[in-house]
């Protein structure tokens, strides 16, 4: 395979970061975070962006010391063989457990709306076959996916505006009485809906205007928080804190309050163009796992990428398919997201500290 | 060449696509209930009456309804499972009946499944029937060929018709687990006849209803509940030293404003009905509006007296029988002390306390092309 084909443009990196961000996380988002803060979850939406904030930055002033910002050549040149390689497998192994989770949360909303009596194990394959087909053609077809996809997402977004004369804004009020410790719990549990973001570590050098990156990242994650924002606000002021912990996912159910003429059913609109949006950051994350694990072992990408990404779907498979039920997976995802917090903020963290204390030692130039 | 037999693939893949999910033959193997009544259970300690009716389908020149019991609704499925061959498609259900005994029991455990089940709408409506619903599914379905298409229409439409309650099974949901809110439903009855109509509404604590209104009492709470965009005909009479000078009728439209202020432990509640209107007619045809100013503004100061009137009476019911809040005004205090009232504003002497001040401002700038 060319490596030009894991060339991307900035603004497809704009699209791969929303792509890589909303997914599963935002449909049972207003509850998981109206449950610890009520009436000022939307806050939560906002604190919560600081972690994907900062790591944006941290990669950006990681990387920009290095004339070529390859996430496994890094970790070698800062770390040395044995552990930078082994960075980069648990990154690898993270970047397999979360997307597993993402996929069976996908799975399982594709099971209650639309195909109740289907195997979980067949909708799972189902899901993976393109999302492995997607990954194998290389980053610039999934950039291209993720541009398509954005737009996809934003009828999605308009569905949900047409919610908005419905709302009662007293159930966002007082904006007093902050409960700072729930406000914190909250913060917390967003965490699982803003991972994605980690994936700039190994996409960096894709791009091809490396100056434009933190840009278009950062223009990529205010427009998550704008989708966040509005998706949690329009929920709370439907159904309230309170009746919202009723329900498992919320902005599904939201869309079914409503009849729509012709429509009937805008909840089925909605998961008709979710079905591809659903599966996007396991096309990014895969294709990103896949693209690291080859330059780890240093194998060509044209004989042995397409089989990687077939090996990484198989494992995201076997991932998805290990929880028991809908309570254990939420409590991996819940994990999953204090995994984020560890890759997001302590891999660059860690890189940096390196990089501090190797000062010198590095030339720039020649990092491998 | 080979381009343009990939993208006549692709049209030929939307095409087929196209037909939908079900053919003819399918259809005729579903049934799909438009209208659902559930009754405590008439042979049985304990359970339900789930009696269903279906639409016109192309084996059958009428609707149809059957009645099945059962320990809970799920479990009549169960039953009718075991009588019908045909599968049960819930999708499309429009209206939800609930007997008046049941609806005394709490209607809680009866939504549940409604809920629950994504292939069901939430914004199916749900109404209390005076007596059983059962009867009611019988009784009007026997002179009413379409009653699957026009009982739903009676709320789709409703806001162009008349003041009544138009509650979905959302707002349902919503009032029941949200504080401070409580539910209202609207009743209808069937006649001896098998005509129906709608006939008040039923007042709900949470899920449990716990009184019933008529029509007359109706019309000021929806317009003191502050439905947006309810519109709706009210007849007038003008009197002038205890003469009636005037009469007619106005086709008005309302808006509501709820201020609230605290004095220690006592809520003050200022609720504003700013009602506007056309005058659809009026019996003092002498009074030619053009002439005589004082003929509209004593038309509005009129109507302004009697919904005043009305709204204060239903006001004293509300604090001294019911002792719920069914004004929907208790969010206005919470959205300022959420924090210090939200236990007690589930509590009787919340609502029996506060003191709810009611102003009506009626206007009418449209009389019609006749002067």
């Amino acid at each position: 395979m060319d490596k030009s084909r894991f060339e991307i443009t900035s603004k497809q990196l704009i699209f791969i970061i929303v792509g890589s961000e909303v997914a599963t996380g935002i449909l049972s988002l207003p509850r998981v975070l109206s449950a610890e803060a009520g009436q000022h979850a939307w806050i939560a939406v906002l604190t919560g962006a600081l972690v994907p904030l900062i790591c944006i930055y941290l990669i950006d002033t990681l990387y920009r010391g290095f004339d070529d910002p390859d996430f496994v050549r890094v970790s070698h040149a800062l770390f040395g063989k044995a552990l930078g390689s082994l960075l980069v497998i648990t990154f690898i192994l993270y970047i397999i457990f979360f997307q597993g989770i993402v996929i069976r949360i996908f799975a399982e909303i594709t099971k209650i709306f639309l195909l109740p009596r289907t195997p979980l194990y067949i909708i799972l394959f189902l899901i993976l076959l393109p999302v492995y087909y997607a990954v194998s053609k290389g980053g610039r077809v999934v950039g291209r996916l993720n541009e398509i996809l954005f737009w996809i997402l934003l009828i999605d977004l308009l569905v949900l505006l047409v919610l908005l004369p419905l709302g009662d804004y007293t159930l966002l009020l007082p904006l007093k009485d902050l409960d700072y410790k729930g406000l914190l719990k909250a913060t917390r549990e967003s965490f699982y809906s803003y991972a994605g973001v980690e994936i700039l570590l190994i996409l960096y050098v894709m791009v091809r205007k490396k100056e434009e990156v933190f840009k278009a990242a950062i223009v990529g994650q205010f427009i998550v928080i704008f989708f966040y924002l509005v998706t949690v606000v329009i929920a709370l002021l439907i159904f309230g804190f309170e009746a919202i912990q009723q329900l498992t996912w919320p902005v599904l159910n939201l869309l079914s309050v409503r009849h729509v003429a012709v429509l009937e059913r805008l909840e089925i609109v909605f998961l008709l163009f979710w079905l591809g949006v659903g599966a996007r950051p396991a096309i990014n994350l895969s294709l990103a796992s896949a693209y690291s694990f080859c330059r780890l072992g240093r194998l060509s990408l044209a004989r042995y990428y397409v089989l990687t990404s077939m090996g990484i779907a198989l494992a995201i498979y076997l991932v998805a398919i290990w929880p028991r039920d809908l309570i254990e997976v939420f409590q991996l995802a819940n994990y999953a997201g204090f995994l984020f917090l560890l890759t997001s903020l302590g891999y660059p963290l860690l890189y940096h500290i390196a990089k501090f204390m190797r000062k010198g030692v590095i030339n720039h130039g020649k990092t491998a | 060449m080979g381009k343009l037999l990939k993208v006549g693939l692709f049209i030929l893949f939307c095409l087929s696509s196209l037909a939908g999910c079900f053919d003819a033959e399918d259809i005729e193997n579903f049934n799909i209930p438009l209208i659902a009544a559930y009754d405590v259970a008439e042979n049985r300690e304990e359970g339900v009456d789930v009696t269903v009716l279906y639409p016109n389908v192309a084996q059958r020149n009428r609707e149809f309804v059957e009645k099945i019991s059962g320990k809970a609704i799920g479990d009549t499925r169960a039953g009718r499972g075991t009588r019908y061959p045909s599968t049960l498609l819930l999708g499309d259900i429009q209206v939800a009946l609930y007997g008046k005994d049941l609806a005394c029991q709490g209607l809680g455990p009866y939504i549940d499944n409604y809920v629950r089940d994504p292939r069901i709408k939430k914004s199916l409506f749900m109404v209390v029937v005076e007596g059983r619903g059962d009867q009611f599914l019988e009784r009007a379905h026997k002179i009413n060929p379409y009653l699957g298409f026009e009982i739903p229409g009676l709320f789709t439409s409703k806001k162009k018709n008349q003041f009544y309650a138009v509650t979905t099974l959302h707002d349902f949901f919503h009032a029941v687990n949200t504080a401070g809110k409580n539910p209202v439903v609207c009743t209808m009855e069937v006649l001896p006849n098998g005509q129906y109509r709608v006939s008040g509404t039923a007042i709900f604590k949470k899920d449990r209803m716990i009184d019933v209104v008529g029509m007359d009492e109706t019309i000021p709470l929806i317009l003191l509940r502050g439905e947006e965009g309810c519109c709706g005909f009210i007849p007038f009479v003008v009197k002038k030293d205890g003469k009636v000078i005037d009469k007619g009728t106005v086709e008005i439209n309302s808006k509501r404003k709820v201020r609230v202020q605290r004095e220690g432990e006592k809520f003050i509640f200022y609720i504003k009905l700013k009602i506007t209107g056309r005058l659809v007619e009026h019996y003092a045809t002498n009074r030619l509006i053009l002439e005589d100013k004082n003929c509209i503004k004593d038309i509005e100061k009129a109507l302004a007296g009697q919904i005043k009137k009305e709204g204060v009476k239903l006001i004293h019911r509300m604090q001294d029988e019911w002792r719920v809040d069914c004004l929907d005004i208790t969010k206005y205090a919470l959205a300022k002390w959420r924090k210090e009232i939200k236990d007690v504003v589930e509590e009787e002497t919340f609502v029996k306390n506060a003191d709810i001040r009611l102003e009506v401002e009626v206007d009418i700038p449209f009389w019609g092309a006749k002067n």
